[in-house]
């Protein structure tokens, strides 16, 4: 009892010793906040400073590029140099913070280029976090001086990912089809591979055929594509490196021979496998192809139309459109062709399925009355669709590497027919731009991150 | 009979038309629950509904000590830029980047590529700080300048008693004011808050960030990431991304603009931003 009360007197005692020291520093004020904003992001790109006369003016080159690039992926807003104030002369000294914080620059990149004793261009920066005042990336790279332009798309790939947390995308090319005339007036139908942002465009194909639909390995230069010689469509693979083709499925071929044609041929996320649809006794079915076995397998069997399938990054499973229900919609199964089932439910006929890199969306082209969509769904069938653009005519979409943007296939009425172009846009249906074709285009593909 | 059966209908009439007000319809409903979302607004007359507790036992006294001493510990501090989170120029040394691969049609091999030590010997001689010295020999230093600005402009805010001085008139029981307070912040923060809506679970991205403020609004120390070692360290960029966007938000939006009377209810703030999957 005595000892109850002991006890008593000394919580008590704790409680009156605590108690001012409680109310004195007080508890903080809980602040919760859930709606932030979605600007781009504002940054600072000086002119990379040369430090001999050799690089002068590649400095002031790659900052444009990256500027460019990182204007273009519309997650970033450049602050116009116009309005620096502290001029960057030495990249390993610390900015004045302030100087750049009242231009509004939540982050800074200064670099460096130079030619080394070995010919080298060598080209370092750091990024700045003005408003913690540290730096957050510092990185160099080295190539060859003709080879600047892929120097500023990695840097503007290190910086992309340092800011948004996912790879970037700069350093990598499109491919995609030159729609033009040949002498006598007919249409051609060339592949052409730009850098992304349109740099270094050039020719892979002549005009003695057409060529459509490339789709591009997930892991090396390698693309698909589908050619059209004596009216007979064939896929092709054709190495980048190499500059070599062939056809998948020549006469030798005795599984697709006897009228089957071959159409549309995507690579498994592995690189050595491809999936495709097949044309056999009037029907299109489901195939697997081995490239280095040269194997064919039969994934679906199914009196409808099966078409246009697409590998999950996983390899695991696979999309594709099939009119097994009247009109066209969206299915997913699994690699082996097992466990078929719709995800798409709305009206309209729903082509095209891509998978996106990331796994979680598959972008589709929705066409319903004479409106064509180009929108995304989620993999596994949940939630609503999302249309990211409507228009004339949409086809043909393609993922960036990093499954952030989109391509796709734009055709505009016009008087003298379709006009068609190529654009992007991002998963919001924001920052809709114009890729930057030489004359009227369609079709693209995107390839990996080079290297 | 007739007038019997006019009753009736109208008795009928009349209860369904009473009935009919308990009807809802869900979905309208639900509409009505998304836009009853309280918005917060930046005029707020806090005067009107204050539940201060009249003049708490006044604590004036123990302030004062504390108030004097202050400013000592702050002058001697000679450096021109004391923030010292990070030693000044650092090597760029993380990634020796092998060159871009050769590609089929630029050119043919590159030499073999990634140098490891060529850059270092240049930059290693200036890492001992360049920094300071430049900066005392110049006759007019600006940045000099405003860092002793900045100084001066801090030891003011401290010499008001800032950390302290002024439970005089803040501590009431305030519950009724917090709400406003922390709308009031909230409405100032969101705008420089970057929200990561774009990554792949935005709802598990959940931090938090401890803020103290002076009595003008701007802070009075570094804001401090709770959890930064969790937050910062871990796997997942977007998590690390989250953790630096909110300390920016706090930091790009100051000096907020606070009733200054109820100083002592947000002198301390910890902001938790809470992104939600859409």
């Amino acid at each position: 009892m005595r000892f109850l009360a002991r006890l008593a007197a000394m919580f008590a005692m704790i409680a009156a010793l605590a108690a001012p020291a409680l109310a004195q520093s007080g508890s903080p004020l809980v602040v919760t906040v859930t709606d932030g904003n979605v600007d781009p992001f504002p940054i600072a790109i000086t002119d990379f400073i040369a430090q001999d006369t050799q690089s002068a003016e590649t400095g002031a080159d790659i900052a444009r590029v990256v500027t460019n690039n990182l204007a273009n992926s519309g997650l970033f807003a450049p602050v116009d140099q116009n309005a620096f104030i502290e001029d960057i002369t030495n990249i390993d000294l610390r900015p004045r913070f302030a100087d750049w914080r009242i231009i509004n620059a939540s982050a800074l990149l200064v670099g460096r280029v130079s030619i080394d004793e070995q010919g080298r261009l060598l080209v370092a920066f750091r990024l700045w976090d003005t408003a913690a005042e540290q730096q957050i990336l510092g990185m160099q790279f080295t190539s060859v001086p003709e080879n600047w332009r892929r120097l500023a798309h990695k840097v503007s790939d290190a910086v992309y990912e340092r800011l948004t947390g996912e790879s970037g995308f700069f350093d990598t090319r499109i491919v995609y089809v030159s729609e033009g005339d040949g002498p006598n007036g007919e249409p051609t139908r060339r592949l052409v591979i730009m850098d992304q942002d349109g740099a270094n465009p050039s020719f892979l194909t002549d005009r003695s055929y057409m060529a459509l639909l490339p789709n591009y390995s997930p892991t090396n230069q390698q693309i698909t594509y589908v050619s059209f010689r004596d009216l007979q469509a064939t896929s092709y693979l054709y190495d980048l490196q190499t500059g070599r083709q062939e056809a998948l499925f020549d006469s030798s071929n005795a599984a697709i021979t006897g009228g089957g044609q071959s159409l549309s041929a995507r690579f498994h996320p592995n690189g050595r496998e491809l999936v495709m649809s097949v044309e056999r006794r009037g029907r299109h079915d489901l195939y697997g192809f081995d490239l280095r076995t040269r194997a064919l397998r039969q994934l679906t069997s199914n009196p409808s139309d099966d078409t246009e399938p697409t590998y999950s990054p996983d390899g695991r499973q696979i999309a594709f459109a099939s009119n097994r229900s009247g009109q066209p919609q969206i299915y997913v199964m699994n690699a082996d062709g097992t466990d078929q089932r719709r995800i798409s439910f709305g009206p309209g006929r729903y082509t095209s399925p891509v998978w996106s890199p990331r796994g979680d969306l598959i972008a589709f082209i929705k066409q319903q009355g004479s409106m064509f969509s180009l929108g995304v769904m989620r993999a596994d069938g949940t939630g609503e669709e999302r249309i990211l653009y409507d228009g004339y005519f949409v086809d043909t979409p393609a993922w960036s590497p990093n499954g952030r943007m989109l391509l796709f296939t734009r055709g505009d009425y016009s008087a003298r027919g379709t006009r068609y172009s190529v654009w992007s846009v991002d998963l919001g249906g924001f920052n809709l731009r114009r890729l930057p074709t030489q004359g009227a285009a369609s079709d693209a593909a995107w390839s990996p991150l080079l290297d | 009979m007739r007038s019997f059966a006019s009753f009736i209908l109208s008795l009928v009439l009349h209860l369904s038309l009473f009935a009919s007000a308990f009807i809802y319809f869900p979905r309208s409903a639900s509409q009505l629950d998304g836009e009853s979302v309280l918005v917060p607004v930046e005029l707020v007359t806090l005067a009107d509904i204050t539940n201060i507790r009249a003049a708490a036992p006044d604590p004036v006294p123990e302030p004062e000590p504390e108030v004097i001493e202050r400013p000592q510990p702050v002058a001697p501090e000679p450096e021109p830029e004391p923030q010292v989170s990070e030693p000044e120029p650092i090597p760029l040394p993380p990634t020796e980047e092998p060159q871009p691969e050769p590609e089929p049609e630029p050119q043919p091999e590159r030499e073999p590529d990634p140098v490891p030590p060529q850059p270092e010997p240049r930059r290693e001689p200036e890492r001992p700080q360049p920094r300071p010295q430049p900066q005392q020999q110049q006759g007019l230093d600006l940045d000099a300048l405003s860092t002793l600005v900045d100084r001066s402009r801090q030891q003011s805010a401290q010499n008001r008693p800032a950390e302290q001085g002024d439970t005089r008139q803040g501590a009431g029981a305030g519950t009724a004011m917090t709400a406003t307070m922390a709308d009031l912040f909230r409405s100032q923060t969101s705008r420089c808050w970057r929200e990561p809506s774009d990554a792949p679970d935005p709802a598990s991205l959940r931090v938090s960030v401890e803020v103290q403020l002076e009595r003008d609004g701007s802070l009075s120390a570094p804001p401090r990431l709770v959890d930064a070692n969790r937050v910062l360290g871990s796997p997942n960029p977007y998590m690390r991304l989250a953790g630096e966007r909110a300390v920016r938000a706090v930091i790009e939006c100051a000096p907020y603009t606070m009733p200054a009377g109820q100083y002592q209810q947000w002198r301390r703030i910890t902001v938790n931003f809470e992104p939600s999957n859409r």
